[in-house]
């Protein structure tokens, strides 16, 4: 593959056979991996703990909590929404649960509850204002923030809710054993080399170019990340909160690839106008999409509590930042129609590895924080910039 | 770019946009808002009617917020008081709102006061509105949370320098019991940064690490929001690094002690055998966890002589506007209640500082439970 470039200049596929040229359109691409990567690479060198297996359990459990909302807050800032209410929600749930338990509720039904109460029901609050009346997101889920917030402190009169049930702390703290996590892994694994050695062989078939260089980074970045998974989870296995995670991004990846709503989703955040022309029911569409994000930001905020063994209504401030920061480092474009959920993914674990990776090395609180914005403002700017290449 | 901007602004916002208190069941918004005209219009028109030849006083309490539970009892306990001892209080909260204080302190000065007790929202600033009272002829009574570079007349706070001493000598005794000799890992875990309540806890913490050369602080970390999970991932890193070997977390709240209990329980370390944590706000859930031997101590924080000494105070201040505060202070300074002259970076303000309560396994139903601040199924759980 080290041919020279002497072929006219409509074959880009010889273009991209260049080591170079291959090498830079692969940092482009990939940017937000490559920078996960490096960014693993040098916390390892510099502090001998971090790359240990009871560290990377640690981080991606930490991941989890913000990750979840991220997968949802990616649908909606592909279709040019916003969702500020996030982190409020997770309060809100988090309280809500409690109390339910706290007054005698079943613990699953607690949790069904409060999915549908502080999930679905504020999400179709929130969709349908915005939708119907057309209002922009960023101020209906403005007011959610505060008046969820107010709920919470309002339902615990601003104390904090205990938990004594030892089932529902295990479902943020407990693991799936080392052997069926193992499994698991090995069994995920293979199935996705399968399903590109299909991809693959389908591609051949109809004659559609196949691009070796892309084909041996997917290839690539699977085994290296099964590595890194198989070698965490040898700690205690699989976090519970980590393999919910785990669903939820594979649910989301499917839903927009493979899905017709997938796919309109899509179509609306490159022209709602246009989307609502073809047919599709923008109304609906976006109560789904609102319903999507508040549920699993319920979920998380369910899933924090159990951590923490209860609630207090300061739980989540701030999370919205995260989410958000998660969805644009992974490529996700502001202006809306384009981003993944594997991106999102990376882009919370970015996230958590310079949190958990400046906590080790001891990086006061203050200059995370500024680190932190800076690295939110490179993302985007270089999601402008090749924006800028492209057109 | 535009959304970020704003949304940072927001976590403020956030602050400010908070319900109205819940307690105002009281007649409608329409007869209390005619009231209140009339009772400016009647202030304006007869400035000192009303208060005749009888020593009756008019004394104004201004709360940063309603929104923790704590303040209820602030509230209550304080109105009671003073109206026991023949005050009228005007009452009024400023739902954490800089502005909307700055608002009602006016209002308070032009609806006569003599005294206001005020905790300030914004401990910076407030110096301000005791410039703005004075000028007027009126006296301000800080409360709980101490006005910083700016003028005040007298202060009533609880002894947030005792928590921390109180939490050191309790982890002391801890490492007496269960190692035999002080030696070990301490991390501090505070609250958030630049607040003068945390610091003025961590103090007390920090002194008892010095005095025994054989504590080693491993780190002493902030925590934006006294967030638990911060602090639950703070406690996770911690223990990493160095392989679960540390020997005592001492929080600002009890809401950072719930994060480290949790990041410990992870580890099978939240048990005070093992590992020695204290909190301080005598939280439902941190007194559970000492009664199952979770974590060691907490700090109850008494809300009661906080609110009868400022209501004394205030009272006493009016019926004796020629007083010096210094004076009345010195009065107060007797039993558990302590004087102290402290600087706050513009003077040396007369302060009188109320105890707090170290609370252990033994102490609980002495304390919590007989001042019925907690029940006793709620403490140690009525079913089982």
């Amino acid at each position: 593959m080290t041919n020279s470039v002497t072929n006219d200049q409509g074959a880009q596929g010889f273009l991209q056979s260049d080591g170079v040229r291959a090498f830079l359109k692969f940092l482009k691409d990939n940017g937000t991996l490559v920078a996960l990567i490096v960014l693993m690479v040098i916390f390892s060198f510099w502090d001998d703990a971090f790359f240990t297996p009871r560290n990377l359990t640690n981080l991606a459990r930490q991941t989890t909590i913000v990750g979840i909302i991220a997968v949802g807050m990616t649908l909606v800032i592909i279709i040019n929404g916003i969702d500020l209410s996030v982190g409020s929600i997770v309060g809100l749930a988090a309280i809500v649960v409690t109390l339910l338990m706290q007054s005698g509720v079943n613990i699953w039904a607690a949790i069904i509850i409060t999915l549908f109460l502080t999930g679905v029901l504020i999400g179709l609050w929130n969709g349908f204002w915005i939708a119907h009346y057309n209002i922009p997101p960023f101020i209906i889920t403005l007011g959610m923030m505060t008046i969820a917030r107010g709920l919470a402190l309002t339902l615990s009169k601003g104390g904090s809710v205990p938990v004594t049930n030892s089932i529902f702390s295990e479902i943020g703290g407990g693991y799936f054993s080392v052997t069926i996590s193992t499994v698991a892994i090995l069994v995920i694994l293979g199935f996705l080399l399968f399903s590109e050695y299909r991809d693959l062989k389908q591609k051949q078939k109809y004659g559609v170019e196949v691009k070796p260089q892309e084909l041996i980074t997917a290839v690539v970045v699977m085994l290296l990340a099964g590595g890194v998974t198989l070698y965490a989870f040898t700690y205690r296995g699989l976090p519970y909160p980590v393999a919910i995670f785990a669903v939820i991004a594979f649910i989301g990846t499917f839903i927009l690839q493979s899905t017709k709503f997938g796919r309109r989703i899509y179509a609306m955040g490159g022209n709602e106008e246009a989307a609502r022309l073809s047919g599709i029911n923008i109304f609906r569409m976006k109560l789904g999409i609102y319903c999507i994000i508040t549920t699993l930001s319920a979920l998380s905020g369910i899933l924090l509590a159990s951590r923490l063994n209860g609630a207090s209504p300061n739980l989540g401030i701030m999370f919205e930042l995260d989410a958000i920061s998660a969805v644009i480092i992974g490529g996700t474009s502001f202006s809306g129609g384009v981003g993944t959920i594997i991106g999102t993914v990376i882009g919370a674990f970015i996230i958590s590895v310079l949190n958990n990776g400046m906590s080790l090395l001891e990086v006061p609180t203050f200059y995370q924080l500024i680190i932190k914005g800076f690295i939110i403002i490179l993302a985007v700017w270089f999601d402008v910039l090749s924006k800028r290449k492209r057109g | 770019m535009l959304k970020f901007t704003h949304h940072y602004y927001l976590g403020d916002i956030t602050n400010m946009a908070k319900p109205p208190p819940v307690n105002s069941n009281g007649p409608s918004v329409m007869a209390r808002t005619l009231v209140l005209i009339l009772l400016i219009m009647a202030s304006a028109i007869f400035p000192s009617l009303g208060m005749g030849a009888e020593p009756s006083v008019k004394i104004g309490f201004l709360l940063k917020t309603l929104q923790e539970e704590r303040y209820q009892t602030d509230k209550s306990q304080f109105i009671t008081h003073a109206e026991s001892l023949g005050a009228q209080v005007l009452f009024d909260s400023s739902g954490n709102n800089e502005l909307t204080q700055l608002q009602q302190f006016e209002k308070m000065l032009d609806e006569g006061v003599q005294v206001i007790v005020l905790q300030p929202v914004n401990t910076g600033t407030a110096g301000a509105l005791v410039r703005l009272a004075n000028r007027k002829g009126v006296k301000v009574v800080g409360y709980d949370s101490l006005v910083v570079n700016g003028p005040l007349d007298i202060m009533v706070m609880q002894d947030s320098w005792a928590v921390g001493r109180l939490q050191g000598e309790a982890m002391v005794k801890w490492f007496q019991q269960h190692h035999g000799k002080v030696e070990g890992k301490v991390a501090l875990i505070m609250g958030q940064p630049g607040d003068s309540n945390a610091a003025a806890m961590s103090q007390g913490v920090l002194e008892t690490i010095q005095k025994n050369p054989g504590l080693q602080l491993i780190a002493q970390i902030s925590h934006v929001d006294w967030s638990p999970d911060r602090a639950m991932e703070t406690t996770g890193v911690l223990l990493l690094k160095y392989n679960n070997k540390v020997d005592a977390f001492v929080c600002n709240n009890s809401g950072l002690a719930s994060g480290v209990i949790a990041a410990l329980d992870l580890e099978k370390l939240a048990d005070v055998e093992k590992v020695f944590v204290a909190g301080s706000d005598a939280d439902l859930k941190n007194i559970q966890y000492i009664v199952q031997g979770k974590q060691a101590v907490e700090i109850w924080k008494k809300i009661k002589p906080l609110a009868f000494a400022a209501a004394e105070i205030a009272v006493e201040i009016a019926r004796n506007p020629g007083k010096s505060p210094v004076d009345i202070g010195k009065e107060f300074g007797k039993e558990d209640l302590r004087f102290a002259m402290i600087d706050n970076g513009f003077a040396k303000i007369p302060t009188v500082i109320t105890p707090v309560v170290l609370i252990t396994k033994d102490n609980i139903d002495s304390t919590l439970i007989a001042e019925k601040v907690f029940s006793k199924e709620q403490v140690y759980g009525g079913k089982q």
